[in-house]
């Protein structure tokens, strides 16, 4: 299991950025290109497109070499140049894994050939890729990549190319990913699954592909015998798929994109015992604790002794408990900036120094489970990977791990990626809606994590404004779980503490006279900020202009863009509150304020409220701006774009005290 | 703001290291070079350095560059904590060789060591032999602070080569002042032994020098080499560029089938300029960039016929190529080397460890034009940001020739803007705007010449203030012809914009929407580098506000004139009956100033940020 479960890995490190195709009748005739394919400027679905994906195939097949299986992936595809930006286009890279000479866990790419069409006085010239113009580079010691680079590229050059990868890695199918950066006209995909390798089919993405299926016969030759079985043919079509680009606000574009994943089920080879690969969560679970880079690692607690010197154990308060022992263990091993779903043994971990998050996060599940407070692992993924569908069970489809630690009804998590802060703060990666809780009894618990970690934030701010503008401050702040940790963060990053100040207010315009920041590397609290500033308001003599929030909610709105085509995703849910009381100066009094705001969008995400009352000699400004969701779907994205728009117009809100008469 | 990619083609073989993080102090490093003849010699190397804290973490992961001719003998170290105790032993397996580069193809190839230290502060220390066979034109440098960061503190970096009887050496210091000691060694050989300490570059600040203009380096090297193979002499620039001109000169045959299509496409020209021309924007249409490293260690031009039959190539390849089809219709050119990070190369000491880039020079008459051939889609001969004012050697016929390219005046740096902004009473407002801009600051506006409409509309309304404007239309033209004003000119017109913030019978408006992006350099008391400004430039910008019936302006500012040795600045507010005009002018001036005028350009930019943000107060009528 462990094998298949690293070269699994492996393997999806190899995802392809290559493509797709077509017009409206795809040429599928291979090295000559269409009068019209050659002579076309734009593509009219995309007019401004650099370059365009004219027909791709994709199949994968299966054969038997010398007793065991091999796969066979072969790629055809045609590109249209339009544009000198759209060139580099024409370098390709081709990852494939590679394991020196180790027979029977290698991929071969195999008869490369690749050209390119111009136009020349009319005639269509071509010019083939030589040897001279592909290279293999290594990227680790089982990873490489093909880089062919072809020649005579202009504007309104076809290229074209085919190869075929044989794989060893018959038991796993490549995915098949159907957009790219640049837009695919026409698309294909058929690949005939032998009835011995169960597969599952996972379709993702917004367009409508064409899937036909139907079962066929299948034989394989070995010397002079042939064996036959049955075989599922799938064949898939795609048409006019559009780029995939990233716009603000998205961690991948290509989870949104089209894509088409096999996942093996099980081999059922006739006369070799049945292997059964995860068919459901619960295999996966199982799978997982029988690991030994994952179950195996949170048997045992690896820091017993010194907790029991800690007196860790003697401790009763349960959150105290829980932050003595992530102390203990982050004195202990670093994290080592990996994330991953897959650990490495605690021994491995105490003695280097340091591991992935998940190694850690077993770690602590080991101490927390000894301890006497229950904690489990919860696989998810990443929301840079995916889509993930719990639908589809799928070991491939999780990129890493979180500890839950149920608590009553509810329960805290903590993810050992996150360095600077305790409980109930995950990288906005990790906040998703659907986590997998691994436990050997309870099956089919899942968490939502997007109500975990908050960003949150509290603010007291007094101000007096005296008669020249100048309104001299002092504010009050508390920042809590993500928000803590994203000060902390920043604390860190900057040199010291002038440059942190430096690049904290750089937008508000305020001179600070005094400044202290509480529990900035104390994890277990909240970071409390202390300030007194001035900042110089616009007067006139009769008139005082005062911003009335004194610090801008926003400077600029992230959303500039009219239309959206992908999902926004903001990374953490918030919830701010700031209060300000404004003192006037003698002998002047409010001429105007400005209207309640008290903006929300649809379905209950974004809301903002803020009023000012104005009193006799002072002004009482009260603000709040929460999140409760992540995720805004295109179709909401005029509302998101609204709501900043009308948050950033609100910043500038000015309150206008005149001279008494 | 930078817009050209830097194209390198030189390589470093020491450690590449780059350090975003602070606090590394190195507390020994010691290169020992042994010399065992023409082209074969050893290079051992001990680095020892405690990373203080966890913002030092990425110093603890290296790369070691090799290639087919620098080998990796040998690779130990320790990693040690503060109370002495080993936390982990280095070993030579450890290192991956990854040969992922941006790059299409080259001979060299990194040794990657990935570690994260567990505790603060770590003492790491790493010893290597790297074994060099195929020749040098240096010896390996003294380069003690090979730091991209500030934030390194080098106590001590010693270096010692030893050469064998016969072979000669002599050097050149940079920004270094200690002696260098030499000696002879028991065999009749010579040794060299430089040492350095202390070496501290404290913050970089805004308007200085870069470090790599700052740090001590000494070049040693031999009056000849023998270098992959071609015998070579560099007692000058003369003979080092005759050598780089013969590398350059070698393939340099088109098929008579191409050359005739030359001379077809450029026989109709009435001039030397225009052939080049012509030539120039064939090489736009035909060619693209790819990275090479190879050839002569990634010194050799590949052959022009292979560029030609490619339609790729490197800056030395394009460059090549485009001096060999000029050479075709007549016109000499000169294959130049130049540096893009360094403005100054030694003139009296010839290498090629200062270069990485590749350009031609056309000489007319009493003009000289300068190619980029790497980049053809700038107009012909614009000299950009990263070459101007840098020194460059030609290799020409008669030999090399040390040269500065020019640098253009900082008054025709210009961005003009006229806005008009036509305000309603709710606040909101349509705006028209037209941007040129020229020069150097055109080549700041190249990147958005090739932006989607859709980006290229966001990226304006982060430039420009325009809050949640909705564009009715944008457009961006290049104006490029051969040797004449390069322009770029932004047209936009956009509407519903938050332009205005209501309060009752007040708007208060923005005053400047071109330069919300402006801010004034930090303060620095501690200022000790001279003040370097690298260009100048002038930004004028004449605002014409529409404000809505019965409102007038409340706020009347003043009108200002600031004036200093490094810059300009004015600005006006004229209010009339039914429009506000504002006109603002900056010009900074490119120069060289002691550390003591910091302040005050800090204090101008402040009250030109100020300006710029300046808000103006509309009041209803009563």
């Amino acid at each position: 299991m462990k094998k298949i479960f690293f070269l699994i890995m492996a393997m999806m490190a190899l995802a392809l950025t290559a493509s797709a195709q077509s017009l409206e009748k795809p040429n599928l005739k291979w090295g000559n290109p269409t009068q019209e394919e050659m002579s076309m400027t734009s593509y009219s679905p995309d007019p401004e497109a650099e370059a365009v994906v004219l027909c791709k195939t994709t199949s994968q097949r299966y054969d038997l070499v010398a007793g065991d299986f091999k796969l066979y992936y072969q790629v055809k595809c045609r590109i249209k140049i339009l544009k000198n930006e759209g060139k580099d286009q024409a370098n390709i890279a081709i990852p494939y894994y590679y394991n020196g000479n180790k027979l029977g866990s290698r991929e071969e790419i195999e008869s490369f050939k690749g050209t390119s069409f111009n136009l020349v006085n009319g005639k269509v010239v071509k010019d083939k890729v030589s040897k001279d113009m592909i290279t293999h580079e290594d990227i680790s010691k089982t990873r490489r990549v093909m880089k062919v680079t072809f020649p005579k590229v202009e504007a309104g050059t076809v290229i074209e190319y085919e190869y075929t990868i044989n794989s060893d890695f018959y038991f796993n199918v490549r995915d098949w990913v159907v957009q790219s950066s640049i837009p695919v006209a026409y698309t294909s995909y058929e690949i005939t699954i032998p009835e011995w390798f169960r597969q599952s089919l996972n379709m993702t993405g917004r367009y409508n592909l064409d899937v036909n299926k139907k079962t066929v016969n299948m034989s394989f030759h070995e010397g002079t015998q042939s064996i036959t079985c049955n075989g599922e043919r799938y064949e898939i079509h795609g048409k006019n798929l559009p780029a995939l680009k990233k716009e603000p606000f998205v961690f991948n574009p290509m989870v949104y994109g089209q894509k088409v994943a096999f996942e093996i089920v099980g081999i059922a080879i006739p006369g070799v015992a049945y292997k059964s690969f995860a068919v459901n969560w619960d295999d996966i679970d199982k799978q997982l604790l029988n690991d030994d880079d994952f179950g195996d690692v949170m048997k045992k607690n690896p820091l017993k002794k010194e907790m029991q010197e800690a007196g860790i154990y003697d401790i009763t308060d349960r959150t105290e408990k829980i932050n003595a022992i992530i102390r203990l263990l982050r004195s202990r091993v670093k994290w080592n900036e990996k994330i991953s779903l897959s650990g490495s043994s605690a021994s491995k971990a105490l003695k280097e120094g340091s591991a992935s998050n998940t190694t850690l996060n077993l770690m602590l599940t080991a101490m927390l489970n000894d301890a006497g407070i229950e904690a489990h692992p919860a696989v998810l993924c990443t929301r840079d990977e995916g889509p993930f569908m719990p639908t589809r069970p799928s070991m491939e489809t999780l990129s890493t791990t979180v500890v839950v630690i149920p608590n009553g009804q509810n329960f805290d998590c903590v993810d050992c990626s996150i360095e600077h802060s305790g409980i109930n703060v995950l990288n906005p990666l990790m906040v998703v809606n659907n986590a997998r809780i691994v436990h050997p009894k309870i099956h089919d618990w899942w968490i939502d994590l997007t109500t975990k970690s908050i960003a949150s934030s509290r603010s007291f701010i007094t101000a007096s404004i005296d008669e020249n503008g100048l309104v001299t401050a002092t504010r009050k702040s508390i920042y809590q779980d993500a928000e803590a940790d994203d000060i902390r963060d920043d604390y860190r990053d900057a040199k010291d503490e002038a440059e942190f100040l430096q690049e904290r207010f750089k937008n508000d315009n305020i001179e600070i006279q005094d400044y202290s920041i509480e529990d900035i590397d104390d994890f277990t609290k909240p970071v409390k900020e202390t300030m007194s500033f001035t900042q110089q308001q616009t007067c006139t003599g009769d008139h005082i202009y005062v911003n009335q929030l004194i610090f801008p909610l926003i400077s600029e709105s992230p959303f500039k863009s009219e239309t959206r085509i992908l999902p926004v995703d903001l990374p953490y849910q918030e919830n701010h509150n700031i209060s300000i009381v404004f003192t006037i100066p003698d002998g002047w009094e409010v001429e105007e304020t400005p209207k309640p705001i008290a903006l929300i969008t649809e379905n209950n995400g974004l809301a903002l409220k803020v009023l000012s009352q104005v009193n006799e000699k002072t002004i009482n400004v009260s603000c709040r701006l929460t999140n409760n969701r992540l995720l805004y779907a295109p179709e909401e994205y005029v509302g998101v774009k609204m709501f900043f728009d009308d948050m950033q117009k609100h910043s500038k809100d000015m309150i206008v005290l005149r001279k008494k008469q | 703001m930078r817009t050209h990619n830097v194209f390198i083609f030189l390589v470093s073989l020491l450690v590449v290291t780059t350090v975003k993080a602070q606090m590394i102090v190195v507390n020994d490093a010691a290169t020992v070079v042994n010399v065992k003849d023409m082209t074969n010699a050893t290079v051992n190397e001990k680095l020892s350095f405690t990373i203080m804290n966890e913002r030092g973490k990425d110093m603890a992961s290296s790369a070691i560059m090799c290639s087919p001719y620098e080998k990796l003998a040998k690779f130990e170290g320790t990693a040690v904590d503060s109370q002495g105790k080993v936390l982990h032993k280095f070993k030579k397996n450890e290192l991956i060789k990854n040969e992922l580069t941006e790059n299409f193809t080259t001979d060299v190839f990194r040794m990657v060591l990935d570690y994260t230290p567990p505790c603060y502060p770590i003492t790491i220390t790493w010893e290597w032999q790297l074994d060099m066979s195929g020749g040098w034109i240096t010896y390996p440098s003294f380069i003690p602070y090979p730091y991209n960061s500030h934030d390194v503190k080098v106590e001590h970096a010693s270096y010692r080569l030893t050469l064998p009887k016969g072979l000669d050496c002599e050097y050149k210091k940079i920004n270094f002042d200690s002696e260098i000691q030499q000696s002879t060694t028991a065999d009749g050989g010579k040794e060299y032994f430089v040492e350095a300490s202390n070496l501290e570059f404290g913050d970089r600040g805004s308007y200085s020098a870069s470090l790599s203009e700052r740090v001590p380096l000494v070049f040693f090297a031999s009056p000849t080499f023998r270098y992959r193979g071609v015998d070579g002499k560099r007692t000058n620039w003369k003979e080092f560029g005759g050598w780089i001109y013969n590398l350059a000169s070698k393939d340099f045959k088109f098929s008579h089938d191409f050359e005739r299509q030359i001379h077809a496409m450029t026989d109709t020209c009435t001039s030397n300029l225009s052939k080049i021309d012509v030539l120039y924007r064939y090489l736009e249409k035909t060619t693209r960039y790819v990275s090479i490293q190879l050839g002569i260690g990634g010194l050799k031009p590949l052959p022009v016929d292979y560029t030609q039959k490619t339609g790729f190539g490197d800056c030395k390849g394009l460059s090549n190529y485009m001096r060999a089809m000029l050479d075709v219709v007549g016109i000499p050119s000169y294959f130049t080397i130049i540096s893009t990070k360094n403005r100054r190369l030694t003139p009296d000491f010839a290498n090629s460890n200062q270069c990485n880039h590749a350009i031609l020079c056309v000489p007319q008459g009493n003009d000289t034009i300068w190619v980029e051939c790497t980049n053809p889609s700038l107009p012909l001969g614009y000299v950009h940001e990263d070459i101007a004012g840098h020194d460059a050697l030609l290799a020409t016929p008669g030999g090399g020739k040390f040269v500065t390219l020019p640098q253009y005046a900082d008054s025709l740096n210009l961005q003009q803007s006229r806005v008009a902004v036509n305000l309603a009473a709710d606040g909101t407002a349509s705006m028209g705007i037209v941007q040129k801009s020229f020069y150097r600051q055109y080549e700041d506006k190249i990147p958005l010449r090739y932006f989607e409409e859709k980006k290229f509309r966001e990226k304006l309304l982060s430039m420009i203030y325009a809050p949640s404007g909705a564009f009715k239309t944008s457009s961006i033209v290049e104006e490029k012809n051969p040797l004449s004003a390069p322009c770029m000119t932004i047209n936009a017109e956009l509407e519903n914009i938050h332009y205005g913030t209501v309060t009752g019978n007040r708007i208060f408006l923005l005053a400047n929407p071109v330069h919300k992006n402006y801010r004034a350099v930090k303060k620095d008391d501690k200022r000790s580098q001279d003040v370097i400004i690298r260009y100048g430039y002038v930004d004028e910008e004449e605002i014409e506000f529409i404000i809505p019936d019965g409102y007038e302006l409340e706020n009347k500012p003043e009108a200002l004139v600031v004036k200093e040795p490094f810059g300009t600045f004015t600005w006006a507010v004229v209010p009339s009956d039914k429009t506000i005009k504002v006109i603002t002018r900056l010009d900074m001036h490119s120069g060289q100033w002691p550390a003591s005028i910091y302040t005050k350009i800090q204090e101008f930019e402040k009250n030109v940020e100020k300006i710029y943000n300046q808000r103006l107060v509309l009041k209803k009528n009563d």
